[in-house]
């Protein structure tokens, strides 16, 4: 699997720019990375043979907020030319499956997106179901799908505010006036002090 | 006509109109589908063939305007609500609720999530609570039986407002108005 | 007449204007419905009975599995794969755990493999009776369907003896199973399988060669190869156009290369390659393959240990990984990246339903109603699946 993507980068270097490929095929999980901005040519380029991939697998996204230091502010990662080596930026990494059936393999393609308003280009028009994954992480984490030919809310109710899967989100009192907690009898007990008798917590606290 | 009056013996039985009444609605629930999630499927095996719930006259239909029972199966979340307490506002009275599975009696295992209704008597009121994930056919049959035995003891001619000043129940303590005082002590 | 029209006209013109025969009539086969596989909503606009454009809407059973899994160890995860999708709980539990394993290393001892098969292959022939007695009930047939709940409650008595539930199993864990099989439950397991070939053919007879049962399924919804692919289709739906893809055979896991069975293609039985008689026939096809493979895996099965041992706190190296399992809907994904600490960062689940609803919206229009559900049906779309 490591020689494929290792091919993949170089070819591809030469057809888009070497500056916007990186190549990740040493890593628990081998793949290459592209800019936000040439990702639709990248998939278009694996369509076609020699790869030719056959049908998209998934599309998923995470947001980078509390990942941990070392990883993002090292100089030799490709961010650092593309956005800078600020401390404190805030990122979001999108992950491409794509699956070819005549070669037996799988490419891995992924996209780091940066900041308060992140926006990529959409693959709708080379894949069928790539409208409901995007519509799902547009639902999910906010991140804007340019030329999409519907992009709206799927898991949620539409008149929903915020975006869950972000590492900051808050939830509202009420949605509607039904409330979004239930009254736990245990823990009121335990926040004014009543002690129980006779059940099976008071080992464990003592 | 002597004999008449034999035969009339063991073929007469006087009793009150409110117990035949109640005799007839219970043995006769007639249930409407509204499966969620993975109790649905065993609210489905619990009519199948192996333990049965058509020898107690419970029949499924598929709309709410020919059922009086409903039973709420699975998880509820924030964008179903609404279409549930239409629906339930679409059966006609006399009728009840049975909450199955500890997801929509309390939220249960998926307490934690944004999109998910903590317990379904936020929305609609409830009669009988039955614990598990998912109950077993015999525990879902043992709270049909507990409302077989609510049903029985209801004074259906009366007028709403007469029965809940009559036999209002003090030792149930209404979820809705829970507080730390009232809960008794162990 | 509706709001919008203008009121400045003449008698005649008025009632020229809306034509209750050419217009567009709006139908909701809505959240609950007996004919749909859990709550999913179809808004269709309808030209009188032809189906013009179908328009679904999901997102009632939305439970936000994979934010939860954020807050709790990478242990205490598995019984909420099980509710992924409830009717095949032990492909779920068994795929979350081999991709644990790939992260953290760990070796799983070789009887536990030969369990985790037993295992799935009972549940896959349980999730192909829901999925051939559901589609029949739909069209209105009830007969087969309680046929059929006969021989699941039998098999659920036989797993229950193994793991202790009925539904949702919670039976694989990170480095194995739970427990082991029981006294006398290979002898049981064989006699009831020499009695279960004997159904499955007895219910071929009786419905699949049935004059309505065939009218009603040949030549609709017709997938060929090209729309396979544009809209990922996996699963015994890729099969039925065609395709030899299964990933017991082409991208073994487990000990699948010991074991001997044949993949079930479409071939058109009765019409052509792709219709829904071919996704309804290789899941019988299915069924019979999974007997034969239970019976190799409980003649080969060594004695041993059921459990590696694993830390009490497992903490994996920062990392991606992806593991496929196939499970009996299709291509079951886990993603999971960690970043050093016990709980996962990120756990993401693909599922085969999801991509099969994408393609309603091309195949639908231009059909009657009737084929639409009949069509919905053989695509074999759990709720939960969708939604997570």
């Amino acid at each position: 699997m490591s020689n494929v993507h290792s091919e993949i980068t170089k070819e591809l270097g030469s057809v888009i720019g070497s500056d916007r490929v990186f190549d990740r095929s040493q890593q628990l999980l081998p793949s290459i990375e592209v800019h936000p901005e040439s990702l639709y040519d990248c998939i278009a380029f694996l369509k076609k043979k020699p790869y030719e991939a056959s049908y998209l697998d998934s599309i998923n996204g995470t947001d980078l907020l509390s990942f941990p230091g070392p990883e993002i502010h090292r100089k030799d990662v490709p961010w650092s030319s593309w956005y800078g080596t600020d401390e404190k930026i805030r990122l979001y990494m999108l992950v491409y499956q794509l699956v070819s059936l005549e070669h037996n393999k799988e490419y891995i393609v992924k996209a780091v997106l940066h900041g308060n308003n992140p926006f990529i280009a959409s693959i709708d028009s080379l894949f069928g179901n790539a409208n409901w994954l995007e519509r799902e992480i547009y639902d999910l984490l906010g991140i804007d799908f340019l030329n999409s030919r519907d992009l709206r809310r799927i898991m949620l109710p539409e008149d929903w505010e915020g975006f869950p899967m972000r590492k900051d989100y808050k939830e509202n009192e009420k949605y509607w006036d039904m409330p979004t907690t239930r009254f736990n009898p245990l823990e009121a007990m335990k926040q004014r002090g009543i002690a129980l008798k006779n059940s099976i917590l008071k080992d464990k606290e003592d | 006509m002597i004999n008449i009056y034999q035969q009339l013996d063991s073929n007469v039985i006087t009793t009150r109109l409110d117990d035949v009444l109640n005799w007839g609605r219970e043995n006769s629930l007639w249930m409407f589908l509204f499966g969620l999630a993975c109790c649905a499927i065993e609210m489905m095996q619990t009519a199948g063939p192996r333990s049965d719930l058509d020898r107690f006259g419970i029949a499924p239909r598929g709309t709410p305007r020919q059922s009086d029972l409903m039973i709420v199966a699975g998880t509820m979340t924030y964008k179903m609500a609404s279409r549930t307490k239409l629906l339930y506002e679409q059966m006609a009275e006399p009728r009840y609720v049975i909450s199955m599975g500890s997801c929509s009696n309390c939220g249960g295992l998926f307490s934690g999530g944004y999109s998910v209704l903590k317990g379904v008597d936020q929305v609609i009121p409830v009669d009988v609570y039955v614990p598990g994930c998912p109950p077993r056919p015999e525990a879902l049959i043992e709270g049909i039986f507990l409302l077989k035995d609510k049903v029985r003891k209801e004074r259906f001619l009366r007028s709403p407002e007469e029965i809940v000043e009559k036999e209002k129940d003090e030792h149930i303590i209404n979820p809705r108005d829970y507080s730390i005082d009232k809960v008794p002590k162990l | 007449m509706r709001d919008t029209e203008p009121t400045n006209l003449s008698n005649t013109e008025k009632y020229t204007i809306y034509d209750p025969i050419s217009d567009e009539m709006e139908l909701n086969m809505g959240p609950q419905h007996p004919s749909t596989h859990g709550i999913i909503r179809l808004v269709l606009k309808t030209d009188g009975e032809v189906v013009t454009r179908v328009i679904p809407d999901v997102g009632y059973l939305h439970r936000s599995i994979e934010k939860i899994g954020e807050l709790g160890n990478y242990y205490d995860f598995m019984p909420y794969t099980d509710r992924v999708d409830y009717l095949s709980a032990m492909h779920a539990n068994a795929g979350y755990a081999m991709a644990v394993e790939k992260l953290a290393h760990i070796q799983v001892p070789e009887r536990a493999e030969y369990l985790r098969v037993i295992a799935q292959e009972f549940n896959r022939i349980i999730s192909h009776i829901i999925a051939v007695g559901a589609y029949a009930l739909d069209l209105g047939a009830f007969t087969p369907f309680v046929y059929l709940l006969r021989e699941r409650e039998k098999i659920n008595d036989l797993i229950e003896s193994i793991c202790g539930a009925r539904i949702t199993y919670n039976y694989a864990r990170v480095g194995g199973v739970s427990q082991d099989l029981p006294d006398g439950f290979k002898e049981k397991a064989l006699e009831y399988l020499d009695h279960f070939d004997l159904i499955v053919k007895e219910y071929d007879r009786l419905i699949s060669y049935n004059k309505l049962f065939v009218h009603r399924l040949a030549n609709v919804g017709i997938v060929n190869r090209e729309t396979a692919f544009r809209y990922g289709l996996v699963g015994p739906n890729l099969r039925a156009s065609g395709i030899n893809w299964d990933l017991r055979k082409d991208q073994p896991y487990s000990v699948y290369p010991k074991l001997e069975f044949k993949v079930a293609v479409g071939q058109g039985w009765t019409g052509t390659v792709g219709d829904s008689f071919d996704r309804y026939y290789c899941r019988i096809i299915e069924m019979e393959e999974s007997s034969k493979i239970i019976r190799q895996a409980l003649l080969q099965m060594p004695e041993g240990e059921i459990r590696a041992k694993v830390p009490r706190k497992l903490k994996p190296p920062v990392g991606e990984v992806i593991s496929h399992i196939e499970s009996s809907r299709g291509d079951l994904m886990y993603y999971i990246m960690s970043n050093g600490t016990e709980n996962p960062y990120r756990i993401k689940i693909r599922t085969g339903s999801f991509n099969a609803m994408t393609i309603l919206e091309e195949l639908g229009a231009g059909m009657y109603i009737a084929d639409l559900v009949s069509f919905f049906a053989s695509l074999d779309v759990v709720a939960p699946e969708v939604d997570r």
